[in-house]
């Protein structure tokens, strides 16, 4: 290719890249939208907050008795937020209702039942952990208990023992009309309660950022990859325009070759995608505050690529329609599949392995696993080597067909 | 009158003639209600798919294997996929992501747990997925106070057994069932909380009792998510609808249209009215693939047929305003789908009204969508009748009044002056 060539394919980018940004109505498109999305979706799922947002749980204590506050006191260790009253006007998410005679009646060994009240509108994930969290407060009163009990036993305290594999008596029949007794259980499981766990968990997460994909940190490489796709696919569009007033025709008149006007127009939608794709980055860094992982240069290969890869589906998308006006909806609707399956929509972690692979089926499915491995993973080149390599072969596929069909036409 | 029904007629006649644009976007609704319904099941209940979670177990005594042995029971089995791997092999998948949390037991594990001293175990966790390591860390959170528990309760017995391996001398037969005694006692009082569950946990839906009085079906995700994306469906074909006014005036038929015996009004209402009955079309083609593609219970009929009445009018309405204010068909490509999604996305068509938060669900009743998703959705979930959502259809039709009357007006004041 010579510098002659090369200058033929320049001006040809240089013209589509100018023709685009003289429409003002794109910058709606292809900045303040994305940035709206990457709000509403990052805010609806926990905003820029490192904290995953905490269950709520009511408490409607209808027990009175010590028991029912240290299973309360257990509760707050957990990874829930505990509602003692509620205010004006605010509605329960979920409640524990802790029945009349819960004390007595854990302390005497009969059943007892507590109930968690889920509202309508409950989430069922967060009324799972709230479920959880009563679970383990339980087992921590519990094992007190029954600390308590073989303490008693071992002391053989009178009303309370076990004969022939069955328990006679309870704490509560133990204590039942002896002065204080029932303070000193109290006082004992505090200090059963107080002690530090022999067994601790300690969490980390894996790579070096750590960056969970969840609000904001989630929303933003999803509806970036989503509208950039968006943009060259409508892009296509306004190739349909010049095939259908005859632009291309004529532009095939001209001394340059069909290979220079596609690689051109190519280069020039790469053009719109790269500044699309930088604003929205920056956007990310310092509006949302995202992390964009620890490699800049692996970011950036990974970012051309896929620019090269949309730019290469705005040609093919063109060369395959006649009609502009059928391409819109067709346009929203080939966006929308891609976006949602390859994984801009949801964490792709949650569903089934079918349609974990079938991400990879599609250029959103790579781009947005690559850049979890820069992001969340904080990892370099080498990662994203095969993500960059699948993108341009996408690429290099869909320029090939759409050089075929467009060739035609010129 | 006759005129406005002439041009409607005409209208309809081209856009059988060519209905690749509103029936593409009729696929919107459709293609995003099956893509969710395909991806997340018809129950909306998520399968997640089996967690992979590797285990590096330095330890290998009575302990890891308890934690071994608890995360391939029944239920949990079902759902984690262990793997046994070394440290280093652990450590380097977790840097691929290739599990979602490894889970370390330390050497002297058990030792350390007899000994009553502190031990912790260690999970590293995916930070590339969300919900799944947190699934794991739940899980091995409570096998820890699981172990932690057994420890406490069996502190006395299992401090008698090592003094007796310690001694010097064989433990006499009074020690040994002073010890069996003393164990069989702990078992004892730990099986009445085991095996006669004295302590239950109850979990009750307010939604349950809704169900039970047969006013609703169970779960259904087409119903939840197509009203949604419908809305979006049915704003994009009116703005096609009434893209014509701003198209014809560009090319100049309507000057011409009106050099013949019509009055402005005629043909602005005629267009308006020619975009109510093509949204209406596709409206009643959706709910058809609706109740026969997706299987969707379409509730109480009177109550459907007025809510999507007052939404096809509400549509067509907010149309013909922005419209009014819209000079080109530009203008009107580039800024109305602006418009339309940002209703629809403040309105829950594209993530659902109750997880929004507080402040976004505040804003959502600003937007038309809100009242006509919300309003279709108790209609083909709960099972609404015409009470439930008479402040819906008084907000609906409202709205639908207040925008076709003044957007009218302003086409109507345009077309005059030929702008």
């Amino acid at each position: 290719m010579g510098q002659g060539s090369l200058w033929t394919i320049w001006k040809i980018a240089e013209c589509d890249f100018r023709l685009t940004w003289k429409e003002r109505s794109v910058i709606l498109w292809i900045f303040i939208m994305p940035i709206a999305f990457m709000f509403f979706f990052g805010f609806s799922s926990g905003g820029s907050g490192d904290s995953t947002p905490t269950a709520k749980l009511t408490v409607e204590n209808q027990d009175g008795g010590f028991l029912s506050y240290e299973l309360l006191e257990a509760l707050t260790k957990e990874s829930i937020s505990l509602v003692d009253s509620l205010s004006e006007g605010e509605n329960p998410v979920r409640t524990i209702i802790i029945p009349p005679d819960f004390t007595r009646a854990v302390l005497s060994r009969q059943r007892v039942t507590l109930v968690l009240r889920k509202e309508e509108g409950a989430s069922q994930e967060a009324s799972e952990a709230v479920s959880t969290a009563i679970f383990r407060s339980l087992m921590r009163v519990v094992s007190g208990l029954v600390e308590l009990e073989a303490e008693a036993l071992e002391q053989r305290k009178p009303g309370f023992a076990v004969r022939d594999n069955a328990i006679s008596g309870s704490l509560w029949e133990m204590v039942r009309g002896e002065g204080g007794a029932l303070d000193s259980i109290h006082v004992r499981l505090d200090s059963l309660q107080a002690r530090e766990p022999l067994v601790t968990v300690s969490s980390a997460m894996a790579g070096r950022d750590r960056k969970t994909p969840s609000g904001f940190q989630g929303s933003v490489p999803g509806s970036l990859v989503m509208f950039v796709l968006m943009t060259m696919v409508f892009s296509g569009l306004s190739l349909t325009l010049e095939r259908v007033n005859g632009i291309l025709r004529r532009l095939g008149m001209s001394p340059a070759s069909e290979g220079e006007v596609i690689l051109g127009k190519l280069l020039g939608r790469m053009g719109v995608a790269v500044i699309q794709i930088a604003v929205l980055l920056l956007v990310g860094k310092f509006l949302f505050h995202i992390s964009l992982g620890s490699s800049p240069f692996a970011l950036v290969l990974l970012m051309i690529a896929f620019a090269f890869c949309t730019g290469a589906f705005s040609i093919l998308f063109g060369s395959l329609f006649k009609n502009p006006e059928h391409m819109e909806g067709i346009a929203i609707i080939t966006t929308l599949i891609m976006a949602a399956l390859g994984g801009c929509w949801w964490p792709i972690e949650v569903v089934g392995r079918p349609f974990q692979i079938l991400a990879l089926v599609f250029p959103t499915g790579w781009t947005m696993n690559g850049l979890h491995k820069l992001i969340s993973f904080g990892l370099g080149t080498t990662a994203i080597l095969p993500h960059a390599a699948v993108l341009a072969a996408f690429g290099l596929g869909f320029i090939l067909v759409g050089a075929r069909r467009l060739k035609w036409t010129l | 009158m006759r005129q406005v029904i002439l041009i409607v007629m005409k209208d309809l006649r081209r856009r059988l003639r060519s209905p690749v644009a509103v029936v593409s976007m009729m696929f919107i609704p459709i293609v995003i209600t099956l893509v969710i319904g395909l991806v997340f099941g018809r129950s909306g209940q998520v399968e997640l798919p089996r967690i992979r979670v590797l285990l590096v177990d330095k330890d290998n005594g009575v302990f890891s294997h308890f934690i071994r042995q608890g995360m391939q029971q029944e239920r949990l089995s079902e759902m984690i996929d262990l793997v046994e791997v070394e440290e280093d092999e652990g450590r380097s998948m977790m840097e691929k992501g290739e599990a979602s949390a490894l889970i370390e037991i330390p050497e002297s594990f058990t030792a350390d747990l007899l000994d009553e001293k502190p031990v912790q175990l260690s999970l590293t966790k995916n930070p590339s997925e969300t919900f799944l390591p947190i699934i794991v860390e739940e899980v091995v959170e409570t096998a820890a106070l699981m172990l932690d528990s057994g420890v406490r309760i069996f502190a006395d017995p299992i401090g008698r057994v090592q003094s007796m391996f310690e001694g010097e001398s064989w433990p006499s037969g009074n020690d040994v069932t002073g010890l069996l005694d003393n164990s069989r006692d702990r078992f004892v009082l730990v099986g009445g909380y085991l095996t006669d569950s004295l302590v239950v946990l109850k979990t009750e839906d307010a939604t349950a009792q809704i169900e039970e009085e047969g006013s609703t079906q169970s779960f259904d995700i087409f119903a939840f998510v197509l009203p949604g994306s419908l809305l979006i469906g049915l704003l994009f074909i009116s703005q096609i609808a009434l893209r014509d006014i701003v198209r014809e005036r560009e090319y100049g038929t309507l000057p011409r249209l009106l050099t013949a015996p019509l009055e402005v009004g005629h043909v602005i209402a005629g267009k308006t009215l020619s975009a109510f009955v093509i949204t209406a079309v596709s409206c009643i083609l959706l709910v058809i693939i609706a109740r026969f593609g997706f299987g969707i219970t379409l509730g109480n009929p009177l109550a459907l047929v007025v809510h999507l009445v007052a939404t096809i009018f509400m549509c067509t309405g907010v149309l013909t305003l922005l419209y009014g204010f819209i000079r080109s068909d530009r203008a009107a490509d580039a800024a109305l789908p602006v418009v339309i999604l940002t209703m629809c996305l403040l309105g829950g068509s594209m993530v659902p009204y109750e997880q929004m938060g507080a402040a976004l669900q505040e804003a959502g009743k600003f937007s038309p969508v809100f009242w006509a998703v919300d309003g279709l959705k108790r209609i083909f979930i709960e099972g609404a009748g015409l009470r439930d959502i008479s402040l819906h259809l008084g907000i609906l039709y409202g709205l639908a009044v207040l925008t076709v009357v003044p957007g009218t007006l302003l086409l109507r004041r345009r077309v005059k002056r030929g702008g």
